[in-house]
């Protein structure tokens, strides 16, 4: 009797537990989903800095890869150097930022490192592949806003709402 | 197709570092495949890509590491065919009494845990595209898993194989691999079901047909395999050759199936026959060059995703602590516990808990599935490396200090008396 007892406190009464959390859990949300690589067209020529303008920047398409864990991303072009912009997801707004050694100084002579900051918007019900938002490049005082539209690459997995 | 030269370059490498690395950890008294994952670690953006990432570049460029993926899969397959291979039926029927609690409170009680820490983890580490039911579902299974064959070289060195724990151990541990990799397997399926061509229905039935077919079918057929093997005295050519063949035949169907290669492989291994001069010569033939050269190579390609520096920010390694302390709490207090109310010392039920905490390789492998069918995120799976490795590191020096040679001599006499009496 007393190892039947014994199971069924050790192994049922946790399987129960779990039947129970997982039932508590569907009420729970998650950050909407960016990950993935994403496409998209800038217009990078018009910037003032002459560190953004660099021969390994290439205008035009562009491939915007974001790794995500939760509210936590980081944004990788691959046409601006090897730069990774990191934020975070507050509700439906993405907000980033690359901030380099320097950026701060107040220089418009061009060689002032470029802050580059980014914020966004995905529509969780409609078109959670399309990314919308504005990259600005901060070159000591001189400030010049890109618009960005970027499109995920594969449809992926349907948002569960998250529940 | 790949460059030929990168790929010589980048098994060299690896195979080199996992072979310092892990002269370095069994210098410090820990097991070999302890120092192999870590070098494989150290190979990725975590040490080379932040020191170096220059030669980190060009020696892992991006678009090589399809190439190597696929090598180091070959070797993992057969990795889990060795597993299942050695996996023996008979352990467990004798130690089914004292194993059966154990183990099962050893799966339940850490999968329970896990499934608690989903709802803590799920606004913070998972995003809108995961279902909770799945992120939960895989961090439990996460929290279950025991590295059998790590655990198996550990009593070997530490010569507890002939002792009670060591049996108990081994049984609990089986099992716990078997009833794992099932639990994976439904998981793989769940998440799977969107987005494979087959019906949920079609896939379960199928996978259930695989399983009648490989328990009532192949395995009587199997049989015959150790008769020509009796009759011929050696491991010929061909005769391996067919069974690599039944092996690769069996991961190509579950994979179809949608619950992954790696079931189908270590399934067959499960199933060949048992006879000891068999499964050694299998062994011999196939042991040195996985676990020598294709292994480290999984290794590094795992150490290539995980990224340490994901854990930015004080919240980012509170979550990394917490997920250590539920994983050890799961699976060292359940099986602990659970060992002791069966009827062990507290010493014993220590050793057996501290064993069974013993992740190592198996939770890599559950962990780099994760990663592929998307329900945990990088900085996840990075925090689940770091406790894959914590927990097996602690392993050793912990069972030292709980089993003292000494010790350990009383109770192989003591058993001995209880055998002859």
């Amino acid at each position: 009797m007393k190892p039947i007892l014994l199971y069924l406190i050790l192994v049922g009464l946790p399987i129960l537990g779990i039947f129970g959390l997982l039932r508590a859990g569907q009420k729970l949300s998650a950050p909407i989903s960016l990950s993935g690589t994403w496409s998209t067209q800038l217009d990078l020529e018009s910037l003032p800095c002459s560190s953004v303008r660099d021969p390994r920047i290439h205008p035009g398409l562009t491939t915007l890869s974001i790794t995500q864990s939760g509210p936590h991303v980081f944004l990788t072009f691959d046409n601006i150097r090897k730069t990774t912009l990191t934020g975070n997801v507050q509700d439906l707004m993405i907000y980033a930022s690359f901030i380099p050694e320097g950026a701060d100084q107040a220089s418009t002579s061009g060689s002032v490192p470029t802050a580059i900051y980014f914020h966004g918007t995905v529509d969780r019900q409609t078109a959670p592949n399309r990314l919308l938002g504005v990259l600005s490049f901060n070159c000591g005082p001189v400030q010049t806003e890109v618009p960005l539209t970027a499109l995920r690459h594969g449809e992926g997995r349907k948002p569960t709402g998250g529940h | 197709m790949p460059n030929l030269a990168i790929l010589l370059a980048q098994i060299s490498v690896i195979v080199l570092a996992a072979r310092i690395v892990g002269w370095l950890f069994r210098r410090l008294g820990q097991p070999q495949v302890m120092g192999e994952m870590v070098a494989g670690i150290l190979l990725g953006p975590s040490l080379l890509g932040w020191a170096v990432p220059g030669i980190s570049a060009a020696l892992f460029p991006s678009a090589s590491l399809e190439f190597l993926n696929s090598l180091s899969q070959i070797g993992l397959l057969l990795f889990m065919f060795l597993v299942g291979l050695e996996l023996e039926p008979r352990i467990l029927r004798e130690q089914k009494h004292a194993a059966v609690l154990t183990s099962h409170a050893s799966i339940i009680m850490p999968f329970f845990m896990g499934t608690v820490l989903a709802l803590y983890l799920y606004p913070r580490l998972s995003d809108d595209r995961v279902a909770f039911t799945h992120f939960a579902l895989f961090v439990g299974t996460a929290m279950s898993i025991t590295a059998f064959p790590v655990l198996a070289r550990i009593l070997t060195e530490r010569n507890l194989t002939r002792s009670r724990v060591g049996t108990i151990t081994i049984a609990c541990a089986a099992v716990d691999d078997v009833t794992a990799w099932c639990i994976l397997a439904g998981v793989v399926l769940l998440v799977r079901a969107s987005s494979i061509a087959l019906p949920l229905w079609l896939t379960l039935a199928g996978t259930a047909v695989y399983f009648g077919i490989m328990l009532f079918g192949t395995r009587p057929a199997l049989s015959r395999l150790e008769t020509l093997y009796r009759a011929r005295v050696a491991m010929t050519q061909d005769l391996m050759a067919v069974i690599l063949v039944l092996m690769l035949a069996s991961a190509w169907i579950t994979e179809r199936l949608g619950i992954h290669a790696l079931f189908g492989a270590f399934l067959m291994g499960v199933i060949m026959p048992k006879n000891q001069l068999f499964v050694r010569a299998i062994r011999e033939r196939l042991e040195t060059l996985t676990v020598v050269l294709l292994l480290p190579l999984y290794f590094a390609f795992t150490g290539l995703r995980t990224s340490i520096g994901l854990l930015r920010g004080a919240d980012m390694w509170f979550y990394c602590g917490i997920i250590i302390a539920v994983a050890i709490a799961g699976k060292f207090g359940g099986a602990t516990f659970s060992a002791r109310l069966s009827g062990m010392s507290w010493r014993e039920a220590g050793a057996i808990g501290l064993l069974m905490n013993t992740r190592g390789l198996m939770e890599l492998v559950v962990l780099n599935i994760g990663l592929d069918i998307g329900v945990i995120s990088p900085a996840l799976f990075t925090m689940m490396v770091l406790m894959a490795l914590v927990t097996t590191f602690m392993t050793t020096p912990l069972l030292k200090l709980m089993y003292p040679t000494p010790e350990l001599w009383q109770e192989f006499a003591a058993v001995k008396t209880a055998r002859a009496a």
